[in-house]
């Protein structure tokens, strides 16, 4: 009997099946809570206490989602501290930006989140044009800017939602999410002809024009979307098991969140009602009607990993009725302004952030008068809401780091750029 | 009693979630056996590069608009002035398929084509070669391709 204490005492305890039945015919107390009982060297059996154990998750792991290392110190179960390694899929983004001319980085600007390529080329045309300073932007060309952006944060939150499933151990709704993306992917490659670089949005607005029927098409796929959603939500958002892996796990309060500028699904999950696309809008986002969802999840607390998952879930549905109302306004007309072939840009610097899937992109660039920038500086998302990694999941557990980390919704090729 | 109704809850969403499975089942697949069914590409998929080299006016455009110099254009100029080209290379391994080059082609003879079924035995072959006459587009050494055949057969 004392070594079975010794043993709950040590080790966060695990829960049985002979602990379940128990629970279940109501003959003993409710098993404790994790993380309850941790003892300290000071603790009344400090012989029990041993050295803190390193352990490397990553750098090739299956739920880092690319090329990251997280250096895990750990006590038994418990983690400790945890310091992100990153680097790995560093590719030199900003450094290219200032050895090529303006119009040749959309290309590039597509690699950096390569889930939400689209978001990325509005995002470094917008900047451009703001520090261009005279360029009128056709309507039309800014309306389809907004679908296809809307339409990649739909595309994109899927491969997170999917991911973050099988993170969890839910294997079903991955495949579920990955074949309404290909829908998407559809979309975009009749308008583009890629399907994942796509390169569609120039500086002046976008390259070609919508081909015919592809609204009719869109605004099926929006009509197949719906209840795909509500069959997701079904599979895995309000599922018991799912609901007990992420509430309560990994809370990110949120004045921490705003300390180490969380953005996005990120720090809407923490209750702040902070987006972009309300607060300062940019493009042609002010004419629509939309809400920002916010944490809580179902169940759980302001700021755990349902919160940002559940923020996630919602604002898929709100993207999708920004498309609708986007078709439904979208005027006729030129879908490029009248540009020379180099641009010439005047000397000058422009920080313009938009709102990604991931949080706030920025876009800082510097310009002496050449044709090429003289800084060009990309605030990314994912890298920011990445840092916070060591103060969300001090405490939790080594089987918590993957919900924790999933809940992020890192894109390893933003992170390094 | 929580415990009963949480035992219930699970059962209940393991019940709901195997009916969207079992929904799932039963509509058709939508699968495509890829080599024997082909996908439909859309007309303005950028797939390999293709130049139509008579209506090539050699004017470098997509050489300079290229984000990665995969270009190799050669001209001479003849007696009135008019450029000639000797040689077109484009090479295909560090072309990242972007498509600016196409829309500046004042001429539009430059294009981008459906084709990206072009594995090679060799990197070599996917340089592609425009103007010169005894060396195809996308050149396949019969020989070349048995010998490789071979040696990974051997181990």
């Amino acid at each position: 009997m004392a070594i079975h204490g010794c043993y709950t005492a040590r080790f966060p305890r695990r829960l049985l099946l002979k602990d379940f039945m128990e629970s279940l015919l109501g003959m003993t107390a409710q098993p404790q809570r994790l993380h309850s009982a941790h003892p300290s060297p000071d603790s009344p059996e400090p012989h029990l206490v041993t050295d803190e154990m390193v352990l490397n998750m990553g750098p090739q792991h299956p739920s880092t989602h690319g090329i990251l290392r997280l250096i895990l110190k750990l006590d038994g179960e418990v983690v400790r501290d945890v310091q992100a390694e990153i680097g790995y899929l560093h590719r030199c983004k900003e450094k290219i930006g200032e050895n090529l001319q303006y119009n040749q980085y959309t290309t590039y600007s597509d690699r950096m989140d390569y889930l939400a390529g689209m978001n990325n080329n509005v995002g470094h045309a917008i900047a451009v044009e703001r520090l261009m300073g005279n360029i009128q932007v056709p309507e039309r060309a800014e309306y389809i800017r907004v679908i296809m952006a809307e339409l990649n944060r739909i595309a994109s939150h899927l491969v997170a939602l999917g991911t973050y499933g099988v993170d969890i151990g839910a294997v079903t709704p991955f495949l579920y999410a990955f074949r309404d993306r290909e829908k998407i992917l559809d979309l975009f490659e009749e308008v583009s002809g890629a399907r994942l670089l796509y390169n569609y949005v120039r500086i002046g607005g976008v390259v070609r024009d919508l081909p015919e029927g592809w609204g009719d098409r869109c605004r099926k796929f929006l009509d197949y979307l719906a209840p795909r959603l509500d069959e997701f939500d079904t599979v895995l958002s309000l599922n018991p098991i799912f609901i007990d892996r992420t509430a309560k796990v990994g809370v990110l309060p949120a004045d921490v969140a705003i300390n180490y500028g969380c953005t996005g699904p990120m720090l809407r999950g923490s209750g702040v009602k902070r987006d972009l696309r309300k607060d300062e809008p940019y493009s042609v986002y002010s004419r629509f009607s939309f809400e920002t969802p916010v944490g809580p999840g179902p169940r759980g607390v302001v700021g755990d990993c349902l919160a940002r998952y559940w923020v996630r879930i919602r604002e898929m549905r709100e993207s999708a009725k920004i498309v609708r109302q986007a078709l439904d306004q979208l005027p006729s007309g030129p879908v490029m302004a009248k540009l020379p072939r180099i641009l010439r840009v005047p000397p000058g610097e422009v920080y313009v952030r938009t709102e990604n899937p991931r949080g706030e992109l920025g876009f800082y660039i510097i310009s002496d008068g050449s044709p090429k920038p003289y800084r060009f500086k990309v605030r990314s998302p994912a890298y920011c809401n990445l840092s916070v990694i060591g103060e969300i999941s001090r405490g939790a557990l080594v089987a918590d780091m993957v919900a924790i980390l999933g809940s992020i919704d890192i894109v390893l090729g933003e992170v390094d750029r | 009693m929580n415990n009963l109704k949480m035992f219930w809850l699970t059962v209940k969403s393991l019940g709901l979630g195997m009916g969207v499975t079992l929904r799932t089942m039963l509509k058709p697949a939508i699968t495509l056996q890829y080599p024997d069914e082909r996908p439909q590409k859309p007309k303005v998929f950028r797939g390999f590069l293709h130049n139509d080299v008579p209506r090539c006016v050699a004017c470098d455009m997509c050489a300079n608009i290229c984000p990665v110099d995969c270009f190799k254009i050669v001209y001479t100029r003849d007696e009135k002035g008019r450029r000639q080209l000797h040689r077109f290379d484009i090479d295909m391994v560090k072309c990242m398929f972007c498509g600016l080059c196409t829309e500046v082609c004042p001429t539009e003879c430059l294009t981008m084509t459906g084709g990206f079924e072009h594995a090679t035995w060799d990197r070599k072959e996917l340089v592609l070669h425009f103007v010169t006459p005894d060396k195809p587009a996308l050149p396949v050494d019969p020989a070349l391709v048995a010998a490789h055949r071979a040696a990974a057969a051997k181990g």
